[in-house]
């Protein structure tokens, strides 16, 4: 029973992931200059 | 995220979970699997063998395991949990470049063949790879009372003297020898 | 201005340049030793009566070479480029050098105590990639708190208010690493089956939780530095580090499908096993999708072909890590050469191939030296065709050896149906090792050799204000 329960929450844990991981790839958005994706182009980086 | 402490705990408590989750608790449960019936533990020298085993890492080559599959049964029957009840370091391995050794002493019982074939491999199977194990014989003029010596075939003797089979090799193939798979039966 | 990124030179304290050049140089000094003596095992197929000597051994030199190749290659390569990282994105100097040295001195004197007892027959019963007795463990275990320590410290100190993403799995690495150290080395529950449940969660650990994690932190630095362009998605990156964090550590248990196991513990392992595919696949397609329309950059770049190179072997070896799995194709390729050219796939294609990408993008940008570029081309092509080559030999020999069982023929008719392979992967290896050696050649021209002027980065004036 508990057995079952984990496979459970495994499975929904990996549909989510696989959602998540679309999501971002098709909007990955984060324009924001001040976000550390491109801060760290900085010459002083 | 902008605080390396609360990064480095909260990574660090949940693999430590994961450790004791998936590490330690199967270990744990799993160390206690009782022995198959009429399991016994290793004599002296067959321990000592199993060392030798270990040292010269055998199992990189060979394993003891046995798969409840079509192409395992030459090896024996299937193993089960029980077989490795004394069995510490176990020595399962994930190479079986060589065959596999976990009824090895019921399927080559003779002292004489596993002697020579420690000493060439290739003086009894022609296309063996294994490697030559000549550190644990001693090449001398002649035997003395109650050694052993190994008869080798034409050929792969040295041109001179006999060779003796030195502690470690008595105790290597004890061992071997004592790679036998108890019957089942119905007790379990 | 026109100017590739790649000219110009980072503004980095002496003492920082020693440390990365250091970290670098000791690490190619293990990888030329663990790979000779690979290309000797590897020749001790087709030749096994060549040194016949117990201390030339295959039993023993086969965990010396993935020992140190592991120890004393792999991760003081990727931990010396992590360090440089850490200080880069941190904007301050690296921070604790004191333990930095340490841990570097240490990461040594353990592979040297390592191959010393191994080679006398001296280990921990035959436990792969654990081979090393515990107290030669406890030396590298200390080498790891000490290099964490500076890391950790570099981090903390920064100036920048976000942590970025390739400190997450730098420092992630070095967390999960003294754990899985310690879980692996407690003896009270690792007696008979217990010892092989631990076994096969550590080996996967000892791979996964230490090298991929260095591996990915370092690339999500050297790869936006290299095209000077921001990685597609950080989201992706994060999402990346939580599902490996959550993942990985379960699917260690398909390798006890053969044992007693509770049947929905075999089941979530198959569960987290495709739920493995996403992190590797967003994380190469973030990757990619970094360097898309700039393959010209890639062409002319010295480190980007060994990142391309080594992404694109993390997707084709931890998808066939997943295929392998499942037990219908187990039966045929389980306990082959097939898992040993898996291994090199992953260990080699993709781990060692980007800690060369992180070097030859960082290194010089550290020193000013530019590593000769037909030595570098040289480096990239040996290595390339020596790793796929080896790779399609075992994987033909091995399924060869699965077929030669499942056909139920003699033993002996399996090792003959591979040695074929067995000796063509001799000589990919011989490729390799070829590589290693210019590898070695560049690494010296990019610390302590003889640079020309035109093979000097121009030194960048310093910043005027970091904040």
């Amino acid at each position: 029973m508990t057995g079952w329960a984990i496979v459970l929450v495994g499975t929904i844990a990996t549909l989510w992931s696989i959602g998540a991981a679309i999501y971002w790839t098709v909007r990955p958005g984060e324009t924001d200059p001040s976000h550390p994706k491109y801060s760290i182009l900085r010459s002083d980086r | 995220m902008n605080n390396v402490w609360v990064l480095v705990i909260a990574a660090g408590a949940i693999y430590g979970c994961f450790c004791i989750l998936m590490g330690v608790a199967p270990g744990m449960i799993l160390s206690h699997t009782p022995p198959v019936a009429g399991l016994k533990p290793l004599t002296a020298a067959e321990a000592r063998g199993r060392d030798v085993y270990v040292a010269e890492g055998c199992s990189y080559c060979h394993t003891q395991n046995v798969r409840p599959l079509v192409q395992d049964k030459v090896f024996g029957r299937p193993s089960v949990g029980g077989d490795y009840a004394y069995d510490t370091p176990q020595l399962l391995g994930t190479e079986r470049t060589g065959p596999d050794l976990s009824n090895i002493g019921a399927r080559q019982p003779s002292d004489v063949w596993q002697y020579i074939h420690l000493y060439d491999p290739r003086a009894l199977v022609h296309e063996s790879i294994m490697p030559r194990y000549t550190w644990l014989f001693q090449v001398r003029p002649s035997a003395s009372a109650g050694e052993i010596t190994v008869p080798l075939p034409p050929g792969y003797a040295p041109a001179n003297g006999v060779v003796i089979a030195t502690q470690q090799a008595q105790d290597l193939v004890a061992y071997l020898k004592s790679l036998k798979q108890l019957p089942l039966g119905t007790v379990k | 201005m026109s100017v590739s990124v790649e000219l110009l030179r980072d503004n980095v304290e002496p003492e920082d340049v020693a440390l990365f050049s250091t970290f670098t140089i000791s690490a190619t000094a293990w990888l030329l030793f663990s790979t000779a003596v690979g290309v000797l095992l590897s020749f001790k197929f087709p030749y096994p009566d060549w040194a016949t000597n117990p201390a030339l051994s295959f039993g023993r030199l086969r965990a010396i070479h993935t020992n140190d190749a592991f120890y004393g290659w792999a991760s003081v390569a990727l931990s010396g480029a992590a360090l440089y990282v850490a200080s880069r994105t941190s904007g301050i100097p690296v921070a604790g050098k004191r333990f930095a040295w340490g841990g570097l001195a240490l990461f040594n004197i353990a592979a040297i105590l390592g191959t010393i007892t191994l080679d006398m027959g001296i280990n921990n019963g035959d436990q792969e990639y654990r081979e090393w007795v515990w107290w030669v463990t406890a030396v590298f275990l200390l080498a790891v708190i000490f290099t964490f320590t500076a890391l950790l410290t570099t981090v903390a100190k920064r100036v920048e208010r976000e942590i970025y993403i390739s400190n997450w799995y730098t420092l992630g690495a070095f967390v999960f690493t003294i754990l899985l150290g310690i879980t692996a080395y407690i003896p009270v529950y690792q007696r008979g089956l217990g010892q092989v449940a631990v076994q096969a969660f550590y080996m996967h650990n000892a791979v996964g939780m230490w090298f991929t994690f260095l591996a990915l932190g370092v690339t999500y630095y050297a790869l936006p530095k290299l095209l000077n362009r921001p990685i597609y998605s950080y989201a992706l990156g994060v999402l990346g580090f939580w599902t490996n964090l959550f993942f990985y550590p379960v699917i260690g248990a398909h390798h006890y499908e053969f044992t007693p196991l509770p049947w929905w513990f075999q089941t979530l392992a198959i569960v987290f096993s495709v739920g493995m595919l996403v992190p590797v696949w967003a994380g190469t397609g973030n990757f990619f999708l970094t360097m898309r329309w700039q393959w010209e950059t890639v062409r002319r770049s010295y480190a980007l072909p060994f990142i391309v190179v080594g992404v694109a072997y993390y997707f084709l070896g931890s998808t066939q890590g997943t295929v392998e799995a499942l037990r219908s194709l187990q039966t045929i390729w389980h306990l082959t050469n097939y898992t040993v050219g898996h291994s090199h796939a992953t260990m080699y294609g993709f781990i060692t191939f980007i800690a060369w990408g992180a070097i030859y993008a960082l290194l010089p940008r550290a020193t000013g030296k530019r590593p000769p570029v037909l030595a570098t081309g040289l480096h990239f092509w040996l290595a390339t065709v020596g790793v796929t080559a080896y790779v399609v030999f075992l994987s033909v020999g091995g399924t060869e050896q699965g077929l030669a069982w499942a056909a139920g023929d003699p033993f002996i008719a399996s090792v003959e149906a591979a040695a074929p392979y067995w000796a063509g992967r001799a000589v990919a290896g011989l490729f390799m090792f070829l590589a290693h050696v210019i590898f070695a050649y560049n690494v010296f021209m990019m610390t302590v050799g003889p640079s020309r002027e035109s093979d000097r980065y121009e030194r960048r004036p310093a910043p005027v204000q970091s904040t």
